[in-house]
């Protein structure tokens, strides 16, 4: 006697509906994987250029802050010692701190930290004229810097001279 | 009385036919939300490389001024056609001066450096990101303003103070 | 006499089975899908209020007063505080997608004047800056 089969005959194919089924949400699990993904890392660096922006202009305030403290000591004082500038300079936080006679003008500089990175710093130089000239404080360079420039990277392969 | 042989055989077809027309609507609709999906998908990365391109430019201009801003050392011209941003600087040790420029051509931001007196085409730039215009323009109190045209992905616009200038900013 | 299960019945519970998952999967999906959009559209609104409290922030540095400071960014003056309105592309306009407030004070122990840039979409704040200048600012002229 024949065995019967449990089973009825399916429209199609059991399975293939799983199969299928399985297809489906892996794609759509990839698109929208993908799409939380690109936003986030989107997100990620819109919030740090707005950080850096925000550290950049903190730097430019405090440098304005400084350059205006060395400004009021110069039109208050009668020939303050370079000494004393420095210590303004000091007690306002700059580093890499210069100070030069030229031409009996002043030469200040200095350079404050852009943000917590340790990698960017805001580098000012300013020229202290004596009394009557005008204007009294001229910045020659207020820039920003990343730790390492004004050094030349050579990367070029040695070659050799024949 | 006993039930009709063909009897079976229908209702069985009767039932067969019920679960497919379930089965087509069923992926009509998967495969509509899929595409519902898709979409979104693409208008999310579209969006994102859009502002990824308007973030860029942008940042970089705005840094390069800013790493540049001496006396005299940051101005505006032409070149390649189109407007530019000239950029001068020298090393420590060195008289010769260096040039710098930040402009359009071809579709593409460009960037050239080279030293005083050597003259380069246009291509020559290095290439740094897809645009299609960029307008340069200094004003007397020091502002430099730009405009960006991205093409598809909209326009923008920069304005940027020089700090230090000197009068009559010199370019080669 | 046993039963015997019709193919359409195992292939309807297959079918309930699968639509089950797919509406499972399809729920946690839509969740994410439109959660990428909320951040992809906050995104583009943050970097667009960053650059507009940039230039912003370099023409209070560049100006003399408020009402050149008004003049050049096309906003609106009360008092010591300007504000300018922005469309979707980030242009002036006098319907407020987005707002720039700026608020000008003066430090009386020093020559520093300071802005105070706050950007918002009328429901959050997009973006703040601080800036300061040294050469006197005055009022609106």
């Amino acid at each position: 006697m024949s065995r019967r089969k449990p089973f009825g005959r399916a429209p199609f194919g059991f399975g293939s509906l799983s199969i299928f089924c399985t297809l489906l949400v892996c794609c759509l699990t990839a698109f929208s994987v993908l799409s939380i993904v690109s936003a986030q890392a989107g997100w990620r660096l819109s919030q740090k250029n707005a950080d850096l922006v925000q550290a950049y202009y903190a730097a430019d305030g405090q440098a304005v802050l400084l350059a205006d403290q060395l400004q009021r000591r110069w039109e208050g004082e009668r020939a303050p010692a370079l000494s004393a500038l420095e210590e303004l300079l000091e007690a306002g936080g700059a580093q890499d701190r210069r100070l030069e006679l030229r031409e009996g003008a002043v030469w200040v500089a200095f350079s404050l930290p852009i943000g917590d990175g340790g990698i960017q710093r805001l580098s000012v130089e300013l020229l202290l004229y004596p009394p009557g000239a005008q204007p009294r404080v001229e910045p020659q360079v207020w820039r920003m810097e990343t730790d390492g420039t004004g050094e030349v990277y050579d990367n070029h392969l040695p070659v050799w001279p024949g | 009385m006993p039930s009709r042989p063909g009897a079976g055989r229908r209702s069985e077809s009767v039932s067969a036919a019920a679960v497919l027309l379930l089965f087509t609507l069923f992926m009509l609709l998967a495969v509509g939300v899929l595409t519902a999906g898709l979409s979104v998908y693409q208008r999310v990365h579209g969006a994102e490389e859009r502002v990824y391109l308007q973030r860029s430019a942008l940042s970089y201009l705005a840094n390069r001024v800013r790493q540049a801003d001496a006396q005299g050392a940051v101005s505006a011209g032409r070149f390649g056609g189109a407007d530019a941003l000239i950029l001068r600087e020298t090393f420590a040790g060195s008289d010769t001066r260096y040039y710098t420029y930040v402009y359009v051509y071809n579709g593409q931001l460009r960037e050239l450096f080279f030293e005083e007196g050597v003259e380069l085409p246009p291509e020559s730039g290095t290439v740094l990101m897809p645009l299609e215009a960029l307008s340069v323009a200094l004003s007397q109190e020091g502002l430099l303003q730009f405009s960006l045209d991205y093409g598809q992905a909209g326009t923008g616009a920069l304005t940027l103070w020089l700090r230090c200038r000197a009068e009559g900013g010199e370019a080669p | 006499m046993k039963r015997r299960l019709s193919g359409a019945s195992l292939m309807l519970l297959e079918l309930t089975l699968s639509a089950l998952i797919f509406c499972l999967s399809a729920a946690v999906c839509a969740n994410l899908l439109a959660r990428s959009v909320t951040v992809s559209r906050h995104s583009e609104a943050v970097t667009g209020a960053v650059f507009a409290a940039e230039s912003a922030a370099e023409h209070f540095k560049a100006a003399e007063d408020l009402g050149q400071l008004s003049r050049a960014l096309g906003g609106r003056l009360e008092g010591a505080q300007l504000t300018v309105c922005y469309d979707d592309a980030w242009m002036a306009a006098d319907e407020a997608r987005y707002r720039l407030d700026l608020l000008v004070s003066r430090d009386p122990d020093s020559g520093v004047s300071r802005a105070s840039i706050r950007v918002t979409d009328g429901q959050e704040t997009l973006f703040t800056l601080e800036v300061a200048r040294t050469a006197p600012f005055g009022g609106a002229s």
